[in-house]
Parts: structure tokens; C-alpha cells; sequence
């Protein structure tokens, strides 16, 4: 089973500078061979790989609902990107700093996709503001998956993106509220026992616990901290964890990354 | 004209052991309680009682669709209005739990129900109807108060429109009763209207029984249409 690595760059925020970056900590820190892909709308590289454009013209660029849409085009290989080689999926951000060897991060059990759980957020908060679709305790700066697992979340927006790209600011939010249960995080899987995800979702049910969240003490915050409440320090290098995620500053359409070079001096 | 809520001993047990429980096991939720019982919250839904007594609709089986609590809306139609059944649907865990703890003795008689369910995504209606004795039960009143949350209502429609043609989970012809507003600073209200006319655009509702404009005690504009 063949390892992919894959980022995504779209527009302008990004310059290929932090695909390269991303590449180098990869040859760095993961000792496995992997493939590596950047899904952009701008080709250049040998590892570019054209974007799909069939749901741009859902996104209302004036009210930025599910702006990071294209990240799922990724769910879907077979359909969208039959030329991406491999089975075993890992995606990144562009803005993080991995510390240490991942080579981890292809050895997990994937009876359930991986995404980041983002300790750094209260789960009270997050069930406080769950029916204002804001606070979500997901972070898909990193997600892990095999072959045509996500593809069903792929179907998913698919099929209900008029509704998807109208009520949900972003793709975490989304993935929050169909695709896992904050109130049964604290809950093994195996104790959940509510049936088969594709039966349940065949018989119309709208929130399934999919998505589990990576081991905790792999991922931390830049802006916001590492775990609620003790370990909050934010703007803290935390080099006894994996992976320093930069984008979570984002906590409405105007006020996107304003603190991007910070990420540059560390890298 | 209904101008109170109808406050029975039993609400009085329910509510002060809802407030009691949720402060105890939920205190997160204590917040939004708050807000659930507010002047305007009260003004909203007797607004919507006295409209469809002015219409002369007898509302027998209700769905309030993100209903949120339910403890307002619940108690007026079925102890003033005497409708036999109100359906919640929420997508809030702990909002469909403190919805049971404030409507108890309606769902101990088999008045009341809330289940977890994005309404524009799951159906409500046809085989997935709800079934209470094993019999699915046809709804005639379909309630929005809370239309500025949600995409618009032509979605539920289309999502449910073999219920509605088959009149399975649906009686034929239900009516809707929509409420929303044209106030835009929270971020959770995703869908505001100007005007009562966008929302019956929005329903896409081929007869109107009512429609109309309220200032609420909060000073927010709120709009209601009733048609179907």
C-alpha cells in the first residue's frame, strides 16, 4: 500500500515557497516512502495537480461560506484525480511546522478516518455554540484516510452543497455536525454501537460519528494553545509534539491569518 | 385573544425541574435558557397563537422545525389551542434534552416528542415519518420561528415533497407558519429577509393566510407568514 502525502493551494494567499517548505519537512521527518501532491489551481511543478472548478459556482465570494471547499475535492480521488497514485491518504495545511518524525501518522488504525481534534477548545464551548454553527472542536489542517474513505463525505457535499455552502462558514463546522459527535467524544467507538455508517446514512440519518480525532499530544496551536484549560500558552513552541498548526487564528471571514510571518521565522 | 401562557401545575413542576436539572447536570445551557424565555421570545409566539386563531386554523398535529427549546410554543398549542401533538425537530443534543425535561408531562402523555434532525437535509415526512402506537402521524401545522437560521424553506418542501404529495407524514395541504427577521449582527443568522413577502418567496407558499410585520419588546423587526 503505497503512502500519499497531498497539500492544496488555491489564489494568493500562498505561494508555492510554502509548498516547497512543506515538502522539505516531509523529506525530513517521514522516513516511509510517499508520494507527493499539490492540488492547485495554478500548475507549475511536476507534483501539480489541476483543481476541479465544478463547485465554484456555489461559493458566494461576498458572504466567504465554506471557503476551504476545495480541500474536499481530495476525498474523492478516483473521481476527481485518478492520476494520484497510492492508497494510504495524508493531507496537510500549507501553514504547519512538523517538529518530529510522522512516520506515526501511517501506522494508526484506520477503522475511521483521522482529522485533528483541537484540545485547545473547550468542549463546553463547543456544544454551547454547536446550533450556532461556530466553535468546532475540528481542525483539518490534517486528515488521514485510505483509499475511498472520504468519499462518501465527498457525495455528501456533493449532493447537498446549495444547502452545505449556504449555512456553514467553514469546512470544519460541516465536518462537526454531520460527521462526528462532541458528546460522545469521550465514548470508544466500539461502546457506541449505533450500526453501520453507510446503513445509517442509506436510512437518512444526518449526523454520524465518522471522523476520529488523532491521538492527543500530536498536534498544538500556535495562536490559541495546546490543551484546554491547563497547557493554553499561546506563540509557544512545543517541540515534544509533532505537528504546530498556524492557521487557527481564523475565527471569522476578516481575519484571516493576519499573523502569517510568524510561520516564515520558524521554518 | 390569548394574551399569557398557560401556566398549569403541571408546567410549573416541569419548568422548575427543568431550570433545577439543567443548572445541576447542563449548566452550559443555562445561558440559552435565559434567552428562550425573554418579552420578545413570549411576543413571538403569541403572535403566531393569536394569528392562527384569527384564521380559524385548529392546529391537531405540529412540527416545530429547530424549535430550540419548545417550552413556549409547545404549551400554547397544545393547552391553548388543544392541538393532540407537537413534533420538535433539533439538531442541538443538549437543546433536544432540556426540551424533554420542559415538556415532560406533555411527552409522559404522549403529547410531545423531539428528535435530532437537520429538517433540510433529513426528510421528516413519507416512510420516515413518525410513527407514535405504530401509526405515522400526519402533520397540518408546520412552524419556522426560527427561518433566519436556516436555509430557506422551499428546501424542506423539496426535501419532503413525496410526504406532501402522498400525504404520508403530512396531512394534504399542511399549513406553515413562518417567522423570521431582517436583523443581520449575529453570525448564526445566515438568512434574513426584509420583508414578509420575501419569506413567502422563500416557502414558496401558493396561498397566504396571513402575513405581517412586528416590532418586538427587543426592538428587532420580525416578519410571519401563515399560508400554504
Amino acid at each position: 500500500m503505497e503512502n500519499t502525502v497531498l497539500c492544496v493551494r488555491w489564489g494568493d494567499k500562498y505561494d508555492d515557497t510554502y509548498v516547497k517548505k512543506l515538502k522539505e519537512q516531509l523529506e525530513r521527518h517521514l522516513t516511509v516512502p510517499f508520494n507527493f501532491y499539490c492540488l492547485t489551481d495554478n500548475p507549475k511543478e511536476e507534483y501539480d495537480i489541476q483543481l476541479p472548478t465544478v463547485w465554484d459556482k456555489h461559493y458566494r465570494a461576498d458572504k466567504k461560506m465554506f471557503w476551504a471547499y476545495r480541500k474536499c475535492y481530495m476525498f474523492n480521488t478516483d473521481k476527481y484525480f485518478p492520476q494520484i497514485k497510492g492508497s494510504q491518504f495524508l493531507y496537510f495545511d500549507l501553514d504547519v511546522l512538523i517538529h518530529q518524525n510522522i512516520d506515526c501518522m501511517f501506522e494508526l488504525d484506520m477503522y475511521r478516518p483521522h482529522i485533528v481534534r483541537g484540545w485547545w477548545n473547550d468542549s463546553i464551548n463547543c456544544r454551547k455554540n454547536y446550533g450556532q454553527i461556530k466553535s468546532t472542536p475540528l481542525n483539518s489542517s490534517c486528515i488521514r484516510w485510505h483509499s475511498q474513505q472520504l468519499s462518501l463525505i465527498e457525495r455528501h457535499i456533493d449532493k447537498y452543497k446549495e444547502i452545505i455552502f449556504f449555512t456553514y462558514s467553514t469546512i470544519d463546522n460541516y465536518f462537526n455536525h454531520f460527521w462526528y459527535n462532541i458528546w460522545e467524544e469521550d465514548i470508544p467507538f466500539e461502546d457506541r454501537d449505533k450500526g453501520d455508517i453507510i446503513e445509517r446514512l442509506k436510512k437518512g440519518d444526518s449526523n454520524v460519528d465518522f471522523l476520529q480525532g488523532f491521538p492527543k499530544g500530536w498536534f498544538y496551536s500556535w495562536y490559541k494553545g495546546n490543551i484546554f484549560p491547563d497547557d493554553m500558552e499561546d506563540h509557544k513552541l512545543r517541540l515534544d509534539h509533532k505537528v504546530c498548526l498556524f492557521n487557527n487564528s481564523y475565527n471569522s471571514p476578516d481575519d484571516e491569518m493576519k499573523d502569517i510571518e510568524d510561520i516564515k521565522k520558524l521554518w | 385573544m390569548v394574551k399569557n401562557i398557560i401556566y398549569t401545575p403541571e408546567i410549573s413542576n416541569n419548568w422548575s425541574r427543568g431550570w433545577y436539572e439543567a443548572s445541576r447536570h447542563r449548566p452550559w445551557i443555562i445561558k440559552r435558557l435565559v434567552d428562550s424565555f425573554t418579552t420578545s421570545q413570549v411576543q413571538t409566539k403569541l403572535w403566531m397563537i393569536n394569528e392562527l386563531i384569527n384564521i380559524g386554523h385548529k392546529p391537531k398535529n405540529c412540527v416545530l422545525l429547530g424549535g430550540w427549546f419548545g417550552h413556549i410554543a409547545t404549551n400554547l398549542l397544545i393547552d391553548g389551542m388543544d392541538a393532540e401533538f407537537v413534533m420538535n425537530y433539533e439538531i442541538d443534543e443538549d437543546v433536544k434534552w432540556a426540551s424533554f425535561k420542559f415538556n415532560r408531562h406533555y411527552k409522559d402523555n404522549n403529547k410531545f416528542k423531539c428528535q435530532r434532525k437537520n429538517v433540510m437535509i433529513e426528510k421528516t415526512g413519507g416512510s420516515k415519518g413518525f410513527k407514535l402506537n405504530d401509526k405515522i402521524i400526519n402533520f397540518d401545522t408546520i412552524i419556522n420561528t426560527s427561518c433566519e437560521h436556516m436555509f430557506p424553506m422551499r428546501q424542506y418542501k423539496k426535501r419532503n415533497q413525496e410526504g406532501l404529495e402522498t400525504q404520508a407524514g403530512f396531512v394534504k395541504d399542511p399549513l406553515f407558519v413562518l417567522q423570521s427577521t431582517s436583523d443581520d449582527r449575529f453570525e448564526d443568522h445566515i438568512n434574513i429577509v426584509n420583508s414578509s413577502e420575501e419569506l413567502v418567496e422563500q416557502a414558496e407558499l401558493k396561498e397566504v393566510l396571513f402575513q405581517g410585520k412586528k416590532v418586538l419588546d427587543n426592538g428587532l423587526e420580525r416578519f410571519m407568514v401563515i399560508g400554504k
